[in-house]
């Protein structure tokens, strides 16, 4: 398959500190990828790297097959992107500020409206970006990177110190762009709720090292949810799941809840509980939200790291 | 060739940042301000002209270059490179900069030169606002014998003299300035430079100190030297290429935060 971003075991290092440890991160076309890990994972530097703004010690990054550091110029002209805080000309106004952006990108003047539009700045694009607030800061941050009309989004930490309405505001910007032009998103964030509300992959990096990539589905399935079997004989099906190696806990007279990896395995239990004649009326999968299952996989690569 | 294709956007974006910087009002501000004081200073003092034989275009534009090259031009100078690079150090937008499709070398280079743009606005400034001078004393004080050739040829000569002589401050201040986003540096070190170079002014070796360069170039309109290369302007041409190239390296190796 064809990636749009694909890198090759990436290491990058500040001094001692080894922030990216072989990190493979691979993006499909039309994809919005959340790229997701506590403060200091090593998200802004994989970022960065992807950008070819560092010269990783190790490893290679390709944007669109080419590779950042022989093609760097001809590969950005297809990206957009935002690189943590929004970095505007404060004495500037909006459009001038838009206006180096199209410049460089070699666009149309009339694009620098279409993208204040987009943002929802056209009547502030003539103030002074130092009366903007942050809102309107990262949404012309947004706007900067759309410049070009991008394939590619890399935006990091967009909706950084938004309040909810902002953080709404940009969810949905980006939810239209990636539907009406098949912009391939990749963003990166802390508020994990906030992601799982539009994103179809994902890439959870801890401690440098990507540590899940996948779809989501994908990561619904590897990790362990619990799951409510609701039935008038609570008793017998707690031994019968005992027998079973499980650790029952009784929620109430007539469901119990257990542990269960992943789908197949509530598709084999649901056989052993027809073949034992438990009787059984329902089954409830307690699905963990994005946020518990991120938690699950840092705790646990820090449980493994304290082991070795 | 590939990279030259992106030297004229870069400029463009630079002219554009500049916008309502108080760099660009020293352009004007400085020649003038230099101009207008040497105007009054001979509209009140016409005999300073018209006694001892002196040939007034010379004299008067020789008062006014002095003081410019020797004191307002470094610190121009010093401004305007602080200036260009503080845009990007303030809003801490060289990272935001370097994820469009420019090369570190365009964006170093369009900065220097659009520097070095300013010095010739700024210096074309000042010549005309100098010849306007010299026509409102002819026509106000006619006592100052402005009959005596006017040297019109010398002056302009001297002028671009003048701007050639001043690159190799232009790259010295431009490589701190690149280099940190902190004023004092800039403009504390092209302060002290600029002074140090007056008070070096009567000392013979001062052919070897960057920031005497304009000075040493202006003086020869008092000498009448027509000859357009000499030692002083090769020496600037040196140093700049020098700190230019210096400054491209620091600038090339440093990492982009």
């Amino acid at each position: 398959m064809d990636y749009i971003i694909q890198t090759n075991e990436l290491d990058y290092s500040f001094g001692q500190f080894k922030a990216l440890n072989k990190v493979s991160v691979k993006v499909k076309e039309g994809a919005v990828y959340g790229f997701v890990g506590p403060n200091g994972a090593g998200k802004s530097t994989a970022i960065r790297t992807l950008l070819g703004l560092y010269r990783v010690n190790a490893g290679k990054v390709f944007l669109f097959g080419k590779d950042i550091r022989k093609e760097k110029i001809e590969i950005l002209k297809q990206v957009g992107a935002l690189v943590e805080t929004p970095s505007h000309y404060d004495h500037l106004s909006g459009r001038d500020n838009l206006r180096i952006a199209q410049i460089y990108h070699g666009a149309g003047k009339k694009r620098i409206n279409d993208v204040l539009e987009i943002a929802g700045l056209s009547k502030e694009a003539d103030k002074k970006v130092s009366a903007y607030s942050l809102g309107m800061k990262q949404r012309l941050a947004i706007a900067w990177a759309l410049i070009a009309e991008p394939r590619l989004l890399v935006l990091d930490e967009p909706t950084n110190g938004l309040d909810p309405y902002g953080i709404k505001e940009i969810r949905e910007l980006l939810a239209f762009l990636n539907k009406e032009s098949r912009t391939t998103i990749l963003i990166s964030s802390h508020i994990l709720s906030e992601l799982e509300r539009f994103i179809t992959d994902i890439g959870i990096i801890n401690k440098g090292e990507l540590i899940f990539q996948g779809s989501l589905p994908e990561l619904y399935d590897i990790s362990i949810n619990k799951l409510v079997i609701d039935t008038d004989e609570a008793g017998r099906l707690m031994d019968v799941l005992g027998r079973m190696n499980y650790m029952p806990e009784k929620e109430s007279e007539f469901s119990v809840r257990i542990s269960v990896k992943n789908k197949g395995e509530i598709i084999q239990l649901t056989r052993s509980l027809v073949n034992n004649n438990v009787p059984f009326y329902g089954l409830r999968n307690e699905q963990k939200t994005l946020e518990e299952i991120f938690f699950d996989l840092t705790n646990k690569q820090g449980a493994e790291d304290e082991q070795n | 060739m590939n990279k030259i294709k992106y030297v004229l956007p870069a400029l463009k974006t630079e002219i554009i940042k500049m916008k309502n910087t108080l760099g660009v009002w020293t352009t004007l501000i400085f020649p003038f301000l230099v101009v207008f004081m040497n105007f009054m200073i001979f509209y009140n003092r016409p005999k300073l002209l018209s006694e001892g034989g002196a040939n007034p275009w010379l004299s008067v534009t020789q008062n006014a270059v002095s003081i410019y090259s020797i004191l307002f031009l470094p610190l121009y100078i010093a401004i305007i490179t602080f200036y260009i690079n503080f845009n990007e150090h303030k809003s801490n937008s060289w990272r935001q900069l370097y994820t469009l499709p420019v090369t570190k070398v365009n964006i170093y280079f369009s900065k220097l030169f659009v520097s070095f743009i300013l010095i010739c606005v700024s210096m074309l400034f000042f010549y005309f606002a100098n010849q306007t001078t010299l026509l409102l004393l002819k026509a106000f004080r006619p006592e100052i014998p402005f009959y005596q050739d006017s040297y019109d040829s010398l002056i302009r000569i001297t002028f671009i003299k003048i701007v050639i002589s001043s690159i190799g401050i232009l790259s010295i201040q431009f490589l701190i300035s690149i280099w940190s986003g902190n004023f004092i540096y800039p403009l504390g070190f092209g302060l002290t430079a600029t002074f140090t170079g007056i008070f070096l002014v009567r000392w013979e070796r001062m052919v070897y100190y960057p920031y005497s360069y304009p000075f040493i170039a202006a003086t020869d309109l008092m000498k009448k030297n027509y000859s357009f290369f000499n030692r002083n302007l090769l020496l600037s041409i040196i140093a700049f290429a020098v700190f230019a190239a210096a400054g491209y390296y620091f600038h090339n190796k440093g990492k982009v935060k």
